[in-house]
């Protein structure tokens, strides 16, 4: 137990830092953050104040072991393109995305399980056909074009509601999160459909229907029980991947500000200190998912608990 | 092997119509630019938004854009920029996740503990973003893109290679070229690969598709092909402003790049399901 959770945390430690390591020599090595950040035909005295001051001209190791130093404290710099702390920033941008993202994967993911578990106990029906159909196309199709055609459906055409901006009422909302859940709801229906087909052929759900039991009861008490692990893994897994994601596009497409616009907006702008802020925000939530899924997992589900100590199965 | 593939194809007439779709994309996105006497970057102010000439306008099949360029045109480029990033980038996250996953499953020990921890952790970083960050750095363009998404996507043919290595390993086909002496390299490359082969080749159709989807993202905010380039993405992005007038800018772009990713995602699942083993014997 001890062991598999000090290597699943420096597991932890080592993404942050290697998201950090990237992120960092993408913007100091590959690119040159004055070039990034300062306009074209900035003349060269400026250029040269510009690296003095952000001490962009000491060799690449001493800078990030200043960035690293600075970064657990907490400090990622001021922000070039805002002004004002970098770190503050994407904080206060946070609520705005966790308002589309936790209702759309929880909602999405939630249908997506009742209707794959429904499925999978009539497996050739019109119900389960149509819905499979359905999540393949969902998966297969872009998030922004699909955003965009809801727009000129609902907004355009028939004028019920608004194309775009921040407001933090239901008719606003409910075109992103509808965008949002599509994919969660998507990979929850399959993963709950396919999980439950192949324990209903399984030993146990003969037993306890020959017991007597209702199919109601043979669901709700021995199959969806051993569904719950997969299921919850990956809704945490969805809330992370959707949240530095799809959300990007998704706050793009309705002008929502949230951080994934925020970061769009930090690289167009060349913003080195902004957008290494919202890297390590963006990685930490979805390594703690990540992270959080794993320790789910292990808690819950007895049969994971005879592997520890063993690497692989 | 060919006659029974035939048989399920047979049995799967949406693969058939799948493949049909794919073929047809990719032959129009060669040929339309080729026999089109029309010029896809000069603008044309006169013909400036023109709908479809079946909608009543003078646009041609497609219409045409803001600047009067005919969208029938401009989306075949885009498709093109579609296939070409999605097979680089796929092939290029092939070649290297396979070296990886068959060193990594036929030596195991360190070497494979240590590219499966990087696996690990190159799965669990968040994705878009740090291809963002990539390709701006890189500063964007066609070639950034390819390197940048063939890079993050090696890692599941890793997987899926080494676990199919690891299988293969404890066989007699392993036991018996190495007691005859074979080296090595010769029993990785020319005993193993073919035997995991089907299984990467089947990953690449659905890595393909999913290229095809991050390319045009990448576009439509900005971050990937750049102008003069075409991609689906950037000619969907330039139709918002004109949404309200101009609906087929951002309709028929968004629409091919439908049709393109969804045919091959399909036909890659079903490679993936005639190329398990597994699912033949259990007949699913």
């Amino acid at each position: 137990m001890a062991r598999y959770l000090i290597g699943r945390i420096a597991q932890f430690v080592i993404v942050i830092g290697g998201a950090l390591l990237i992120t960092f020599l993408a913007l100091h090595l590959v690119a040159d953050p004055a070039i990034l950040g300062l306009p074209v035909g900035t003349p060269q005295e400026a250029v040269d104040a510009f690296n003095e001051k952000h001490g962009f001209n000491d060799d690449l190791l001493t800078q990030f072991g200043r960035f690293l130093g600075d970064a657990v404290r907490g400090d990622f710099g001021d922000s070039l393109w805002l002004g004002g702390d970098a770190l503050g920033h994407v904080f206060d941008r946070l609520p705005a995305t966790l308002m589309l993202t936790v209702p759309a994967v929880l909602g999405g993911g939630l249908l997506g399980v009742t209707l794959g578990s429904i499925s999978a106990r009539r497996p050739e029906s019109g119900l389960a056909n149509g819905l499979n159909v359905f999540s393949y196309s969902v998966i297969s199709i872009a998030e922004f074009w699909l955003a965009i055609m809801l727009v000129l459906v609902f907004a355009v055409n028939i004028t019920w509601l608004p194309t775009a901006g921040y407001d933090p009422k239901p008719q606003v909302m409910i075109l992103p999160i509808l965008v949002l859940s599509l994919r969660p709801f998507a990979q929850n229906f399959q993963l709950t459909q396919a999980t439950m087909s192949a324990e209903y052929g399984k030993p146990y759900v003969l037993a306890a229907r020959a017991k007597g039991l209702s199919e109601g009861q043979v669901a709700r008490r021995h199959v969806l029980r051993n569904v719950a692990v997969p299921v919850v893994t990956l809704l945490l897994f969805e809330l992370g991947r959707v949240f530095v994601g799809t959300a990007i596009i998704v706050e793009i497409v309705f002008a929502w500000p949230g951080i994934g616009r925020l970061a769009a907006n930090a690289l167009f702008q060349g913003d080195v200190f902004l957008v290494q802020a919202v890297v390590v925000v963006a990685a930490l939530a979805t390594a703690s998912l990540n992270l959080l899924a794993d320790l789910f997992y292990f808690a819950i589900d007895p049969r994971t608990r005879h592997l520890v100590g063993v690497k692989e199965r | 092997m060919s006659g029974r593939l035939l048989g399920e194809l047979y049995r799967r007439p949406i693969i058939v119509a799948a493949m049909t779709v794919v073929i047809a994309l990719v032959a129009s996105s060669i040929l339309v630019p080729l026999i089109s006497d029309l010029d896809a970057s000069a603008p044309r102010l006169s013909k400036r938004l023109e709908a479809p000439s079946w909608a009543g306008g003078d646009g041609g099949l497609l219409g045409t854009d803001s600047l009067g360029r005919d969208l029938l045109l401009r989306i075949m480029l885009g498709m093109r920029t579609s296939f070409a990033v999605g097979a680089f980038a796929a092939l290029m996250g092939a070649v290297v996740g396979t070296l990886v996953g068959l060193i990594s499953g036929y030596f195991g020990g360190v070497v494979d503990a240590v590219l499966m921890r990087l696996t690990d952790i190159e799965l669990a970083f968040p994705g878009i973003l740090l291809v963002m960050v990539l390709v701006r750095a890189l500063d964007r363009g066609v070639i950034a893109l390819v390197i940048v998404l063939g890079s993050i996507s090696w890692m599941l043919y890793a997987r899926v290679v080494r676990s199919a290595v690891l299988t293969l390993r404890t066989t007699e086909l392993v036991t018996a070229t190495t007691g005859l002496g074979a080296t090595t390299p010769r029993i990785l490359f020319v005993h193993v690969l073919p035997n995991v082969a089907a299984a990467a080749v089947s990953l690449m159709a659905v890595t393909f598709a999913a290229m095809m989807l991050a390319e045009a993202s990448l576009s439509f905010i900005g971050f990937g092909v750049q102008p003069p380039d075409i991609s689906l993405g950037s000619i969907l992005s330039s139709g918002r402003d004109y949404l309200s007038t101009s609906w087929w800018i951002s309709t028929f772009s968004g629409l091919f790049l439908l049709l393109g990713v969804l045919s091959t995602n399909l036909i890659g699942s079903w490679l993936q399901r005639v190329t398990d083993p597994l699912s033949i014997h259990t007949g699913s």
